[in-house]
């Protein structure tokens, strides 16, 4: 056949086949439409039982019995139901749930099926305390590759109370090359709350690679305990940018006194991300013997310095307001402006 | 057989061949691009259910500033700032950008929200005609409206950017629907590779014959306009198939100007939007890939196929006609301002493929593939082609057409089936294939009076147009 | 026994919530969006108001700011019930006057508990009400 009709005859052929596809899908669709009304009664049914459970009827469970096989449509229900309420109607459900063997069904169903499905079996284990539970969690991240799936498995064995060390999460986050994930930040950022004092640990340790105390860094700041404020200014005079960036920001968070000497030793570093988080922190602090530096800071070649050391100022009470009045007055025009601005914001007349 | 017949016999094959090259190049690229569409779908499915969003990235989400530029809004600018500000999103602010509008715009707005005057510190990297006043309500702190004088879309968009904090932020029309979970969707890319992403893209579809109450799609339907149906599948091809593809191989050069969200430090760099252009959300788009090319610093645009945003279709020819006169204006622009980034290796599958592309698809496309139209079965007729040459022109430039259409139809179906019956596929099965007769050559006339528009203003350069905010895709 | 408003979109909270409340004596009323609290709230005097924050056509905080300065309602106790859980947020709706604030997952007694507490029926400005032509 010649080229020209080799065009033709497969236009045709190519046409015909992707009319058929179309038919096909329709008829799939004219079936899955049943089905998805099916489905949706069931769901409805279930989400109705549940709420009866919880009120109490755990009689109501009896009749869960047949649908409750469904491991993914029982695993959606029992994590919407999570997302609304705790306490110990949840309580009441979850171990309705557990005596009609869902966990076992849910534990089968996180190497099975589809990766939806997976999910969700993962994410809904989290609310069955049981040793079994965290064991098969634990299995199925060992051998998962997926990043959702092996997100949504750590935050239920964070929920159980079973995560692994945190070693071992941040040198399997970064060999992956995953630690810009913000998704396993949040998982950080969880487990770091629950034992500051792993985090402390894994955040001293000489082996620990930088990327791994940037994200520790961060962490702590988020856990809001303070006995990581030394160790956050011990590394703060470091190297890395980032690492820098990620102490003196936690430093801010923190809002600790002690961390006096890092923030003004920030307000005169060379980075300007260094520099406007110093200035963030000093405000956050309540750092009156800041102002001078904040006041020079006015004056800074980046918009955010300046942007954060006005609002700092502005954040110090009777001193800081004093000194962005003064600065106010000045000849230099972006000094002026900075500082008049920051006064404006905090709604203060210059 | 005369010697002269001989050679015309030999000019008209020539001829012909040149116009099936071309054509059969176009659709192969094209079947690329659903095979590569429907690649990306089946990695990364669509998570349909909006709380198993929420539970999800809610937590690890970063701030975005939503920014709406809006030019004679008076009738519809309350409702759409109230349908914005319930978006699901953890932290967002919206500015509404005021561009100079001669009606009532800032006053009703100042009326609905209680708004007043409020001094804000802003950097200003990017140029824009001057603010004349910012304004913030006491009880709603993620409201912030900004007057300024007129200057187009682009430059209320960098006004925009100016007075904007979040690292991210968002630019839509004024009068395009959100999805209530857009943000959450279009944010994943951001979540899942934050030290690349630099800009994502969303699929906007047709809000025609769709049940909308309260500034939101309640139900999906079709439109009944036959010429609104013809765009619903057109669009389905044009997001869900092209940009899809060339975002799954980091070639996008288009973010629909109606939703995209971009990374605010690196526009800034890039110069933000450039004013007086007519297709200024094409340009910065390149402009971003340049500037990171440059750089030599890995980045990704990425695109969500889910539907985000709603946009109201022209039902008339005219007002289609002159919309789509004017996209071909402006990617034409960006093509005259970039066209270099084709011939240097450093902008790679960029220059390589995205432009080339152009080039071929957009540029010289219309043109040969109208040439056809009047040549081939005109040579045909006067016996100097065989039928062979015949059919494989309508090959080329109706039944691959069928093909193309009918499969980005069915990739919709197959990954993410938004439409809800099954009578509307049928529907639009049928408008797949009808688009490829008549509209599809309609729409090669657009382009052309676009090319010629382009070719008579490249000669009077410097006279501003001020561009509407009618619909973008 | 009291009137008491539930604003929200999830039908499985409203659900949940209507079968705790009307277990416990109350009057409950429901609105699925953000716009149809205030109208409701008109038509039918409730207590009390538990409002979602991430409604569609108007989110709860507008919600909220427009009850307050509505004198009908603004005397009208509103528990906020919502998945946001930020300081900025929690903070801006107490300032804005909402009496309570509940970030999901909640406990559904603790509500129960707080709804008691907040929700006086006001059964002489009921009669007055009734006397009064509408």
């Amino acid at each position: 056949m010649s080229l020209l009709g080799f065009l033709w005859w497969g236009s045709i052929v190519l046409g015909a086949a992707a009319l058929a596809w179309m038919v096909w899908l329709i008829t799939a669709r004219l079936v899955r439409a049943r089905r998805d009304a099916r489905l949706g009664l069931d769901q409805a049914r279930m989400r109705r039982l549940f709420l009866e459970i919880m009120d109490g009827h755990v009689e109501a469970a009896r009749q869960l019995n047949g649908p409750s096989r469904r491991a993914r449509l029982t695993a959606e229900a029992i994590l919407d139901i999570a997302g609304l309420v705790r306490g110990h109607e949840r309580e009441r459900l979850t171990s309705a749930l557990a005596g009609l063997g869902v966990e076992d069904r849910l534990r089968r169903r996180l190497r099975r099926g589809s990766r939806a499905g997976r999910i969700a079996a993962a994410e809904a284990l989290a609310v069955f305390p049981n040793p079994a539970n965290a064991a098969a969690l634990r299995q199925a991240l060992a051998v998962a590759r997926d990043p959702e799936f092996r997100v949504a498995a750590l935050n239920a064995l964070l929920a159980l109370d079973q995560a692994p060390p945190l070693w071992d999460l941040l040198a399997d986050v970064s060999s992956r090359g995953l630690q810009d994930s913000l998704l396993y930040e949040s998982v950080v950022r969880a487990m770091v709350a629950r034992s500051p004092e792993q985090a402390l640990t894994v955040f001293r340790d000489p082996a620990a690679s930088v990327v791994m105390r940037t994200i520790v860094a961060d962490a702590l700041g988020r856990s809001g305990d303070y006995r990581a404020v030394p160790a956050l200014m011990a590394a703060f005079p470091e190297a890395d940018l980032e690492l820098r960036i990620a102490c003196i920001r936690a430093l801010g968070v923190l809002a600790h006194p002690a961390a006096e000497p890092a923030v003004i030793a920030g307000l005169s570093d060379q980075a300007w991300e260094v520099r406007a988080a110093s200035a963030e922190a000093a405000g956050r602090i309540g750092l009156v013997s800041a102002a001078p530096l904040l006041v020079q800071a006015l004056a800074d070649g980046v918009w955010w310095v300046r942007f954060r050391s006005g609002e700092a100022l502005s954040a110090l009470g009777e001193k800081g307001v004093a000194s962005l009045r003064l600065a106010a007055g000045v000849d230099q025009d972006v000094v002026r402006r900075a500082a008049s601005l920051a006064l404006a914001e905090r709604g203060v007349s210059a | 057989m005369s010697d002269a017949l001989v050679t015309l016999v030999g000019y008209a094959q020539a001829i012909a061949w040149f116009v099936i090259g071309a054509g059969a190049l176009q659709n192969l690229l094209y079947l690329v691009q659903l095979g590569l569409a429907a690649v990306a779908l089946s990695q990364r499915p669509s998570i349909p259910q909006s709380t198993v969003l929420w539970r999800r990235y809610a937590e690890a989400s970063p701030p975005i500033a939503l920014l709406a530029p809006a030019y004679n809004e008076a009738l519809t600018i309350v409702q759409s700032v109230r349908s914005l500000l319930s978006l699901r999103y953890p932290s967002f602010e919206v500015i509404v950008v005021n561009d100079g509008s001669s009606d009532a715009t800032l006053r009703t707005l100042i009326d609905a929200y209680g708004l007043r005057p409020i001094q804000r510190h802003f950097d200003q990297p990017l140029e824009h005609q001057p603010i004349r006043g910012i304004y913030g309500a006491e009880h709603q702190p993620r409201l912030i409206v900004v007057d300024k004088a007129n200057g187009g879309k682009a430059d209320a968009l960098n006004a925009g950017i100016n007075v904007s904090r979040a690292p991210i932020f968002c630019s839509m029309d004024a009068d395009s629907l959100l999805e209530p979970d857009a943000l959450l969707r279009a944010v994943r890319p951001f979540v899942e590779d934050p030290e690349r992403t630099i800009a994502v893209g969303g699929t906007v579809r047709i809000a025609n014959g769709c049940v909308i109450r309260d500034g939101r799609v309640i139900q999906v339907g079709l439109p009944r306009s036959f010429l609104a149906l013809l765009q619903t599948v057109e669009y389905l091809r044009a997001f869900l198939m092209a940009r899809l593809a060339w975002s799954r191989i980091n070639a996008l050069t288009i973010i629909s100007g109606a939703f995209g969200l971009f990374r605010r430090a690196r526009v800034i760099e890039a110069g933000g939007y450039t004013r007086g252009t007519v297709g200024e959300d094409m340009e910065l788009v390149v402009k971003l890939h340049r500037l990171m090319r440059d750089k030599r610093l890995p980045y990704r645009v990425g695109f969500v196929p889910e539907p985000v945003c709603w946009t109201e279709a022209p039902e008339s020819l005219r007002v289609l006609g002159r919309q789509r006169s004017r996209w071909h204006r402006g990617a034409l622009e960006t093509f005259e301002r970039h066209w270099d980034v084709m011939f240097k290796p450093r902008y790679g599958r960029l220059g390589a493929l995205g432009f080339t592309y152009i080039l071929l698809v957009d540029i010289l496309g219309p043109v040969i593939e109208l040439l056809g139209y009047l040549l081939i079965p005109a040579f045909w007729a006067l016996g100097l082609l065989s039928i062979d040459y015949l059919l494989a022109f309508l090959a080329v430039s109706f039944t691959f057409g069928v093909v193309i259409s009918v499969g980005a139809l069915a990739l919709e179906e197959s990954e993410l089936r938004r439409f809800p019956r099954a009578r509307h596929l049928l529907i639009l099965t049928a408008v797949a294939v009808l688009e490829n007769f008549g509209y599809r050559q309609l729409n090669n006339v657009w382009r052309l009076r676009g090319l010629w528009q382009w070719m008579r203003r490249s000669q009077s350069w410097g006279t501003m147009t001020r561009k509407g905010f009618s619909a973008q895709a | 026994m009291a009137r008491v408003l539930i604003a929200d979109d999830d039908p499985l909270l409203r659900g949940l919530l209507q079968h705790k409340l009307a277990g416990d004596g109350h009057l409950v009323i429901v609105a699925e969006d953000g716009g149809e609290v205030l109208g409701l709230i008109r038509e039918h005097h409730p207590d009390l108001v538990v409002l979602d924050a991430m409604m569609p056509v108007m989110d709860g905080f507008e919600v909220l700011r427009r009850l307050k300065v509505d004198p009908q309602a603004s005397s009208i106790p509103v528990i906020m019930l919502t998945a946001l859980r930020r300081e900025a947020d929690v903070v801006g709706a107490l300032q804005l006057g909402a009496a309570d604030y509940l970030v999901k997952p909640f406990i559904p007694d603790e509500l129960l508990e707080r709804v008691r507490r907040l929700a006086v029926p006001q059964q002489v400005q009921d009669d007055d009400r009734a006397r009064r032509p509408r």
